[in-house]
């Protein structure tokens, strides 16, 4: 029997170091980028945490009955958002109040959910898993779960060294996959690397980014990270009041997190409640706030109203902030050959 | 003889709970202003203990939280180890978790979200848990459930308790009658976000607890 584990535990760590060779480095701050927020003496980097952390988030077993995963609403060829959904839809089809963000550059974002509730990237997953529109499932269940399966006692030892599931380990692990999503070779990126060149229309559109955009969607992040205005009307069945329900603070009433802006071809629909179908819509909207003053911040409040040739070239410039490589990476795909290897392990 | 064998030394702590005259634990059923209040969970953090003497600190246990849990006697006793052999006149600790605990991410033991004392929805611990029946109580039920928390600036609802103590046995009693009496069992049946209320209402709790 412990042969048997060991000769198992052989291969599977063959398997997995293969993988890990063909994947490179785990993390790296692209150059120019800011330092990172996310504290990583807390939490080391290595293969072995990010692999569980791959297997957690698309493993249903997450949720009450084992129906949704974090895949569910964030699947990686759309750039990890909900794909057509303007409201994400948890267990027993019930509908969440808010659209699914996409998922990237997670180790810059000081804060996370639209409003701001999730204060560490580490705590997050737990709003979803127990969110009764989402997972709709309790933490100590999760924990017991996991417990049960040999491939998650196997894998927590290999990460940790020992076979205890615990919340931390679960939530580190995680986290350890979800800083590993960086998006950072879109062909905005590689003009900057000196490796592409805009067109004329998408450096057109780069010039007004950076003169009306890039205040609050922040190069080379695309968000600066704060709480803002977006303009629209609050929707009359949502009712939502954005960043007021957690300071409860009145002059935070409908303000939203910034989004970035990468990937953004790809994370439709739009805004928080994703009532804007296409990044046309988005660019009219804004267009549109000119001269309305009084209900906008002071950056909204100075937008002009947009030509739609300005528009176009605006929307033209957002389409270089796709990044195939990204969407396409497989070490961010369904974990197949991490189960394939496990199942070996336990036959 | 060697003077530099110290025996090891520990604060050891007790806690009762009552509400007014009665004892107040989950099954107990109390007739206290009017309300008859039967307790069915009754949990709260204490944590971050120091030691005063004549105002300064001379002693602080900053990472020990210890969550009593009034349905498990074996939570309400338990002791702060390595204290010194020196004189001290008052203890100070905190109801609740401390702020720069609630954003660094997760931790263990009694702060281990899986206790069920954590918000994830709006991440928080819950400093205080109270839920039960009240007669007074508009919920369809009767029912009233409080989850007292918040860290945020001025939602920072755990409060600091500064008692005599200069023993090495710290006996704590908490009177709930004082929370009971700053709660309005008519609008406050549910509490389960931080408030302005709700820092008011630690502020009450505070004060329904003594030492001996």
């Amino acid at each position: 029997m412990k042969i048997k584990t060991a000769i198992a535990c052989v291969v599977v760590s063959i398997v997995l170091m293969a993988f890990a060779e063909k994947g490179g480095s785990l993390f790296h701050v692209p150059a120019g980028w800011p330092v990172p927020h996310y504290d990583f003496a807390k939490n080391k980097l290595t293969q072995e945490k990010v692999d569980l952390g791959r297997l957690l988030f698309y493993d249903p077993i997450l949720s009450r009955d084992s129906t949704i995963s974090c895949e569910s609403c964030h699947s990686r060829f759309v750039a990890f958002t909900h794909v057509d959904h303007a409201l994400s839809h948890g267990i027993n089809d019930r509908i969440g109040k808010r659209n699914a963000p996409a998922l990237m550059n997670l180790a810059w974002q000081r804060s996370f959910m639209w409003d701001g509730a999730i204060n560490h990237l580490d705590m997050q997953a737990l709003a979803p898993i127990t969110n009764a529109l989402e997972m709709d499932e309790q933490l100590p269940n999760v924990l017991e779960k996991l417990r049960t399966q040999s491939r998650y006692r196997f894998m927590f030892e290999r990460a940790y060294g020992d076979t205890t599931i615990s919340t931390e380990g679960m939530l580190r692990a995680i986290s350890s996959f979800m800083v590993t999503l960086v998006s950072s070779n879109s062909k905005y990126d590689q003009v900057k690397r000196g490796e592409a060149n805009f067109t004329r229309q998408e450096e057109n559109g780069y010039a007004l980014f950076l003169m009306h955009c890039n205040a609050c969607h922040t190069e080379p992040l695309f968000t600066n990270g704060e709480f803002s205005r977006n303009g629209l009307a609050q929707d009359a069945v949502l009712q939502d009041l954005g960043r007021f329900a957690v300071t409860l603070q009145p002059e935070d009433s409908f303000l939203f997190k910034v989004p970035t802006l990468r990937n953004i071809a790809y994370s439709k629909p739009y805004m928080h409640d994703g009532r804007m179908k296409r990044l046309s819509d988005v660019l009219k909207h804004y267009a549109s706030l000119h001269g309305q003053g009084v209900h906008m911040n002071n950056t909204l409040d100075q937008l002009p109203s947009f030509s739609s040739e300005q528009q176009v070239d605006i929307t033209s410039f957002l389409l270089t902030l796709s990044d195939s490589t990204f969407v396409m990476n497989p070490a961010f795909s369904y974990p197949r050959e991490i189960i394939a290897s496990l199942t070996k392990e336990s036959n | 003889m060697s003077t530099s064998v110290m025996r090891a030394q520990h604060l050891d702590v007790s806690i009762d709970s009552k509400l007014g005259k009665h004892a107040f634990i989950p099954g107990s059923t109390c007739a206290v202003a009017g309300d008859t209040i039967q307790c069915t969970a009754l949990r709260l953090y204490l944590g971050s203990f120091m030691l005063l003497n004549e105002g300064d600190t001379i002693m602080r246990w900053p990472f020990f939280y210890f969550l009593i849990d009034f349905s498990d006697p074996s939570t309400t006793v338990f002791q702060l180890p390595d204290l010194p052999d020196i004189d001290f006149d008052e203890v100070s600790f905190l109801i609740g978790v401390d702020s720069s605990l609630q954003v660094d991410g997760p931790h263990g033991g009694v702060l281990d979200p899986a206790e069920g004392m954590y918000w994830t929805w709006q991440n928080g611990y819950i400093d205080v848990k109270v839920e039960g029946t009240a007669s007074l109580s508009t919920d369809i039920k009767e029912e009233f459930a409080w989850h007292l928390g918040g860290y945020q600036g001025p939602l920072n609802a755990s409060v600091r308790c500064v008692l005599p103590c200069s023993k090495k046995r710290l006996h704590l009693t908490i009177d709930w009658f004082h929370l009971f009496h700053a709660m309005d069992m008519k609008t406050q049946h549910h509490v389960m976000s931080p408030s302005a209320a709700t820092v008011q209402a630690m502020e009450a709790l505070k004060s329904g607890i003594t030492a001996r």
